[in-house]
C-alpha cells in the first residue's frame, strides 16, 4: 500500500515537486510559503540536487530562468509580493519556452499585505499574466493536500509538454492546513525530447552551448507570435481541467476555487441537510479557465454564487463565461467573520448568503 | 459515517496546536480523511490560539467551521469565544482550574475539567493540555487512547524526552477518567 502521512499544504507543496523529479530549487523566504523551501534546503541535498536562496524574489526567478534552460526540472514558491518582483522573469520564461513551476502561498495584498491571514487576492495577477507581453501560463488551483500533492506533479509534467511555466496556487489557509497524502508517483504520459536543452559543450557530451532568444527563432516576429498563439489555444482546447459537486441537479450554482471551493462544499452539505440545492463548480485550472462548463452548469442552475475571499475577482471570468444569462452574484471577502487578523469566510456565513438571495 | 469536530481554543505556548496536530496524527489510524487547521493568524505565545480537527470516513468539505459541534476552552477568554460559537446540543470541555467562568447557555453541554490543577498534581502544568485532550477522547471515543499514547511516542523519541513523555502520558488517561467519571 502507498505510505499514507499527515502533512501541511506547504509540505505536500515540496514533496510533490521532489516526486515529480524537482531536484533544483531556487527561491527567498516569505510567509505563509516558507515552509516550502526549509523543506526543500534540507531533503534537495540528500538526493543530489540543490537549493539556492537567492538575494530575492527577482533573482530567484532568474536562477529559475537560467536552471531551466538546461531541461532539468525546476521550481521556486514565493506569496504575492513576491510574485510581483518575479513578474519581469516569468514573462521571459514564457517568452523563451523554458518549462518550470512557480508557486504562489497566496497572502492578502495589496502591496504588503499580512503574511499570516489567508486571502485569495492574486488571482487576476496569475491568471492574466503578472508579467507583461501578453503571455499566459497554466495556473492550476488545488483544494486539498492529496491534490496539491499531485498537481505539483501535474505541473512540472505540462511546463515540459507546453515548455513554458505553470503556476500553482494555494493560500496560507491550504498552506498550514494538514491532511492525510497517499505518496503516490501519477504517470501522465510520455513526453517530446527537449532537443532545445543546454546540455554543456559538445566536447563534453552535450548538444548545444548557446539558447538563441525566441523571437529569432520562427522565422519573424509574427511567425512567434502565430506560434504562442496556437500553443495558447491547444491548451485552451486540451486542458481545462474542473470538478462539479451535485451541480447537475441544483437550483444555485457556487463557483469558487482553492480554499473558498472547500468552505462552499461544506456549505453545499450543510445546505442539501436543510433543503437547500446547492451544487458546487470548482475550476481546478484558473488558465484555461472552464468558460463553456460554467456557462452550461450557471444556465442548467438558472443563478450563481461566486465565493471568493478577496474584493471579486474570479467573479469578472465567471460573469465573461455567463454573459449574462443568469443572474451572478458574489460573496467576497467582506463575508469573513472578523475584521482582523484570521477572518475567514465560514461556510455557516455562505448558507446566510444564500438563505438572503432566497429571500429575494 | 462516522465523523467528529473539535474546535480548540486557548492561549499561544499552552500546546492548543499540539493537541490538535496530536489528534488527527492518531485519527488517520482509524480514519479515511483527518485535517488539521490551526488558525494563530496574529498569535503566537501569549496570544489567542485555535485550531479545528475533524476526523471523518468520507471527504471532509470546508476545512473551518464557525459553529462546532464540540470544543475545548483552554483560558476564559476562549470560553467567550466558544460559548457564543457552538452549535445548540454541543458539548465544551472547560479547563475549569483556571476559568472561573461558567457556562450560561442551556442548548449546550459544559464539561468543567480541573486540567491544570491535575497537571501540576501529575509533574507540570504544561500537561493541562493533554488532561483536556485525554477528557475529549473518552467522552466522544472519537479514537482510542492508544493510538494517541502511540502518536505521543512518535513525537518524543530518546532518552531526554522520557520523563515528558510519561507526563503527557498519565496526564492523558488521569483526563479520560476524569470524563469517564464526570457528574454535573
Amino acid at each position: 500500500m502507498t505510505e499514507r502521512i499527515l502533512v501541511a499544504g506547504n509540505n505536500a507543496v515540496a514533496r510533490g515537486a521532489i516526486q515529480a523529479g524537482c531536484k533544483y530549487f531556487f527561491g527567498y523566504p516569505i510567509t505563509p510559503q516558507s515552509e516550502i523551501p526549509e523543506y526543500m534546503s534540507k531533503e534537495l541535498p540528500k538526493i543530489g540536487g540543490i537549493y539556492v536562496q537567492s538575494e530575492s524574489e527577482s533573482g530567484s526567478i532568474y536562477m529559475v530562468y537560467g536552471g531551466g534552460l538546461t531541461g532539468k526540472r525546476i521550481m521556486t514558491s514565493t506569496s504575492s509580493p513576491g510574485l510581483s518582483l518575479m513578474a519581469e522573469g516569468l514573462s521571459y520564461l514564457a517568452e523563451q519556452e523554458i518549462p518550470a513551476v512557480i508557486v504562489d502561498v497566496v497572502r492578502m495584498g495589496p502591496g504588503i499585505g499580512t503574511g499570516g491571514q489567508g486571502a485569495q487576492t492574486d488571482y487576476l495577477q496569475v491568471t492574466k499574466g503578472c508579467g507583461h507581453g501578453g503571455y499566459h501560463a497554466i495556473v492550476l488551483a488545488p483544494a486539498s493536500g492529496q491534490e496539491i500533492f499531485d498537481l505539483m506533479q501535474l505541473a512540472f509534467y505540462l511546463a515540459d509538454k507546453y515548455r513554458g511555466p505553470v503556476m500553482v496556487i494555494t493560500d496560507f489557509i491550504l498552506g498550514q492546513t494538514e491532511e492525510p497524502i497517499e505518496l503516490r508517483t501519477l504517470d501522465f504520459g510520455p513526453l517530446p525530447e527537449k532537443e532545445w536543452a543546454l546540455t554543456g559543450k559538445e566536447k563534453r557530451g552535450g548538444k548545444r552551448v548557446t539558447h538563441v532568444a525566441a523571437f529569432f527563432t520562427y522565422q519573424g516576429i509574427l511567425n512567434y507570435q502565430m506560434k504562442l498563439i496556437e500553443k495558447y489555444a491547444e491548451i485552451k482546447r486540451t486542458e481545462v481541467r474542473y470538478e462539479k459537486y451535485l451541480a447537475d441537479d441544483c437550483d444555485l450554482l457556487i463557483v469558487a476555487y482553492g480554499s473558498s471551493a472547500r468552505i462552499a462544499r461544506g456549505a453545499v452539505d450543510m445546505g442539501r441537510a436543510n433543503g437547500l440545492k446547492l451544487g458546487l463548480f470548482r475550476p481546478i485550472t484558473l488558465w484555461p479557465f472552464p468558460v463553456e462548463a460554467i456557462a452550461e452548469g450557471a444556465s442548467k442552475a438558472g443563478r450563481v454564487l461566486v465565493v471568493e475571499d478577496s474584493q471579486g475577482q474570479l467573479v469578472e471570468d465567471v460573469e465573461a463565461s455567463v454573459k449574462g444569462r443568469v443572474p451572478v452574484h458574489l460573496l467576497g471577502m467582506w463575508g469573513r467573520h472578523n475584521v482582523g487578523g484570521g477572518g475567514i469566510i465560514h461556510p455557516e456565513r455562505v448558507i446566510e448568503e444564500v438563505e438572503k438571495l432566497n429571500e429575494g | 459515517m462516522d465523523y467528529h469536530e473539535l474546535m480548540i481554543a486557548g492561549t499561544g505556548g499552552r500546546g492548543v496546536l499540539l493537541i490538535g496536530r496530536l489528534l488527527a496524527q492518531a485519527g488517520i489510524e482509524t480514519y479515511k480523511y483527518a485535517l488539521f487547521f490551526p488558525n494563530y493568524a496574529p498569535a503566537m505565545r501569549g496570544g489567542e490560539s485555535e485550531c479545528t480537527v475533524m476526523l471523518s470516513d468520507s471527504a471532509i468539505g470546508s476545512p473551518v467551521i464557525f459553529k462546532p459541534a464540540c470544543a475545548i476552552a483552554m483560558t476564559g477568554s476562549a470560553l467567550t469565544l466558544m460559548e457564543n460559537r457552538m452549535r445548540s446540543g454541543g458539548s465544551l470541555i472547560v479547563d475549569s482550574s483556571v476559568i472561573s467562568d461558567r457556562v450560561a447557555r442551556e442548548d449546550i453541554t459544559a464539561y468543567y475539567i480541573p486540567a491544570t490543577e491535575k497537571a501540576v498534581y501529575l509533574g507540570g502544568t504544561q500537561a493541562a493540555n493533554m488532561v483536556l485532550l485525554g477528557a475529549y477522547v473518552e467522552h466522544t471515543k472519537a479514537i482510542s487512547l492508544d493510538l494517541l499514547e502511540k502518536a505521543l511516542d512518535n513525537r518524543l523519541q530518546g532518552e531526554s524526552k522520557k520523563p515528558i513523555l510519561e507526563l503527557n502520558k498519565k496526564a492523558l488517561n488521569e483526563g479520560a477518567g476524569l470524563m469517564a467519571n464526570y457528574e454535573s
